[in-house]
């Protein structure tokens, strides 16, 4: 088992003890955005040359509000000198929640605007097919698409527009190569 | 991209428009995480497999396709066998379920094709029928026989001393400039008329040298029986990795066809390399001299693709060539050992011997061919033996030699006779000549009528003598060619032929002035062959 999944794991256990794993999870996105922004918390995270007790200091003080699990990963992660991997064991963590709490997340593109109307019955008919599973959708609108429209959930995608029809009559059409 | 079949396109127009509704693409898709250096890191695609082509979209829309060599915990480690630079961090990556592959078939001779068969040479689309797996699993001990039948190179110092078969794996091993590709190159112009598939694949070459080869073989009506797979330096390390197999696949199509073919992998060093290159950058533990743990069964797997197949399963075969650079005449270090030991014999090429004008520079005491015999013709086997006693001999008298002493007659005869034997050997480039001819020229000078030839005289002799037999006694090489087997009969009127060309022969004699010319025009030409850069001159 690689250290990534091994950290992801960890603060998955803890979390759920404590109860705050969805909590966690924002608390841990917002930090892992604020990293990506900020050119200034990279040099200090990433970087080796503030002293440890400083760095835990400051972490402290930069998760105030945010749970216990966040900030003791966060040093713990800090402390082993595994920083570098924080956005890997977060991507983990955040399989590792979804899986849990059995939530699917969709991602809905179409070409238009869809109305509520649409969108419930959407939402409906996907709770259906994926059995048992919470339905999070996010919709997304891609004038591109000419018409249709494009699931994706899960390293899967299901491409009924238009687009994706005339692609592959295209694909169809050329004799493509070997590769 | 291929071209538009118009025949095709209204009954795949109609096939769209009758299952319009349900025509719903499902793909597996993953998004990069990191991508540089002909690597990217894949997030998702949980059920991609080992060796799958994946196909990256990236920022212009256009398809690039990799190869997925880490299937790891989280994320797949993808090799990108083209343009990486347009990727980005996010991009959609899809499964095609597909493995790499390259389209084999007689429609390919004759062409230049890069690593994934796509045409490189300007002659438009390849017409091929079938397409094989880059990748391919020899085949087993059910389906080969041992080799037995010669694959001559037209060269005197490997069909006598050196004999490769068909089937055979023979390494060319060497420092740089000493020849190497100038052998390959002439074997495969001997296979005019021998109906034998030929393959060059060229690894982390200059496009130059490559051109040069084509040039070479195109010059010499070789082109049309040759495929040329090109991973230059230019490309991918991807793309150079996988020549080889792509090179093997091409051969392996003819063997199983029953057919007898050659491929020439120029040269596995840079292959080891840019493999090297790709598992440093996915993580993988570096070994010896960095080299990941693998790159044994790199090479192995390939060679292992050559065979001779029974007669059962066709009794085609494919012969490999590697070759492998040397730094300093050390062959010792990690790849030369590795494919050394895979391989069934080496032909070594010393740069000293070069340098002395030695050419073909085949150091025969090194050099061996574990196949033996049994890859050359009878009336061949007759006359290299004593070739081979009578050179060591040589070798080991020439070092005592150089003491100056007094030597008596006997050791003086042996070290003259071997200077003719070592003349003999000599060969210019893309001089070729059938079997028959070099029994002929080899059976002259072991069984001593070149004793009273100057040394330097020698290449003359054989010009000359050549020309002699296929004008006044073409008799003899027909039935030499016949029967392959130097009988009573033949060595009767062979001798005869020798000696009626000796009374008359003379050397030609030439001014000094003329002579230096000839010299100069022959050395620029072995120069020319192999690097280019004239460096003798």
């Amino acid at each position: 088992m690689s250290a990534v999944s091994t950290y992801a794991e960890a603060l998955f256990e803890a979390a759920r003890e404590r109860e705050e794993l969805e909590d966690t999870l924002n608390n841990l996105r917002e930090f892992v955005n604020a990293l990506e922004e900020n050119e200034e918390l990279q040099l200090f995270f990433f970087g080796t040359q503030v002293a440890e007790r400083e760095k835990r200091r400051v972490i402290d003080q930069l998760t105030e509000g945010m749970t216990d699990s966040t900030t003791n990963f966060l040093k713990v992660l800090s402390d082993n000198g595994r920083a570098e991997s924080l956005e890997d064991v977060v991507r983990r963590y955040e399989d590792l929640v979804k899986d849990h709490m059995g939530r699917v997340e969709v991602r809905l593109t179409t070409a238009v605007e869809l109305s509520g109307e649409t969108l419930n019955r959407v939402k409906d008919r996907l709770g259906k097919i994926l059995e048992g599973k919470e339905v999070i959708l996010e919709t997304d609108v891609a004038p591109d698409l000419v018409g249709g429209a494009v699931f994706s959930f899960g390293g899967q995608r299901v491409d009924g527009s238009v687009r994706g029809q005339l692609l592959s009559l295209r694909d169809s059409m050329l004799e493509r190569g070997a590769v | 991209m291929g071209r538009l079949r118009p025949e095709e396109i209204s009954s795949i127009l109609k096939g769209a428009i009758t299952d319009y509704e349900n025509r719903v693409r499902t793909e597996e898709v993953g998004q990069v995480l990191e991508v540089g250096d002909g690597i990217a890191r894949v997030h998702g695609l949980t059920n991609a497999m080992y060796d799958e082509i994946l196909e990256f979209e990236d920022e212009r829309g256009e398809k690039v396709s990799g190869i997925a060599l880490n299937l790891e915990e989280d994320n797949v480690g993808v090799i990108v066998a083209g343009d990486d630079r347009h990727i980005r961090e996010g991009s959609l990556v899809r499964r095609t379920e597909r493995l790499p592959s390259i389209p084999v078939g007689p429609g390919i001779l004759g062409r230049v094709v890069d690593a994934l068969g796509r045409p490189m040479d300007g002659k438009g689309e390849i017409e091929s029928e079938e397409q094989r797996p880059i990748e391919f699993k020899a085949p087993g001990i059910i389906r080969r026989q041992p080799v037995k039948q010669p694959l001559q190179t037209g060269l005197k110092a490997v069909d006598a001393m050196i004999p490769i078969g068909r089937g055979q794996r023979e390494l060319i091993i060497g420092d740089r400039k000493t020849g190497k590709t100038a052998i390959v190159i002439d074997t495969i112009i001997n296979q005019r008329d021998s109906n034998v598939k030929c393959v060059y694949v060229a690894i982390g070459q200059k496009d130059s040298s490559v051109v040069g080869v084509m040039n070479a073989l195109e010059e010499n009506e070789a082109l049309d029986y040759t495929v040329i797979v090109n991973a230059s330096a230019a490309q991918s390390a991807t793309l150079q990795y996988l020549a080889p197999y792509a090179g093997a696949a091409i051969g392996e199509y003819f063997m199983y066809n029953g057919e007898d073919a050659l491929v020439i992998f120029d040269d596995l060093s840079k292959h080891a390399i840019a493999y090297r290159q790709m598992m440093l950058l996915l993580r993988r533990p570096p070994g010896r001299e960095a080299y990941p743990g693998d790159v044994f069964y790199l090479h192995s797997r390939l060679l292992e693709r050559a065979a001779k197949l029974s007669d059962d399963a066709g009794g085609g075969s494919l012969t490999a060539l590697p070759i492998v650079e040397t730094k300093a005449g050390d062959i010792s270090s990690y790849i030369p050992t590795n494919v050394i030991s895979i391989t069934d014999g080496q032909i070594y090429l010393d740069s000293d011997l070069f340098n002395s004008g030695q050419r073909p520079a085949i150091d025969t005491g090194n050099s061996v061919s574990r196949v033996g015999s049994s890859a050359q013709i009878k009336a061949m086997k007759n006359i290299a033996g004593t070739l081979r006693l009578d050179l060591n001999q040589f070798r080991e008298l020439q070092s005592f030699a150089q003491f100056g002493s007094d030597l008596d007659r006997a050791t003086q005869r042996t070290l003259a006779r071997g200077e003719r034997l070592t003349a003999i050997l000599r060969q210019s480039e893309r001089d070729v000549y059938p079997v028959e001819e070099q029994v002929a020229v080899i059976f002259a000078a072991s069984e001593g009528y070149l004793d009273d030839v100057e040394p330097d005289d020698v290449p003359d002799w054989e010009r000359q003598f050549r020309d002699y037999l296929k004008d006044s006694h073409g008799e003899v090489l027909d039935s030499l060619r016949e029967e392959q087997e130097l009988s009573d009969d033949n060595r009767g009127k062979l001798e005869e032929a020798i000696k009626g060309f000796n009374e008359n022969y003379e050397p030609e004699t030439t001014s000094l002035v003329n002579v230096s010319d000839e010299d100069d025009e022959d050395e620029s030409e072995d120069g020319a062959s192999e690097n280019g850069s004239g460096e003798e001159s």
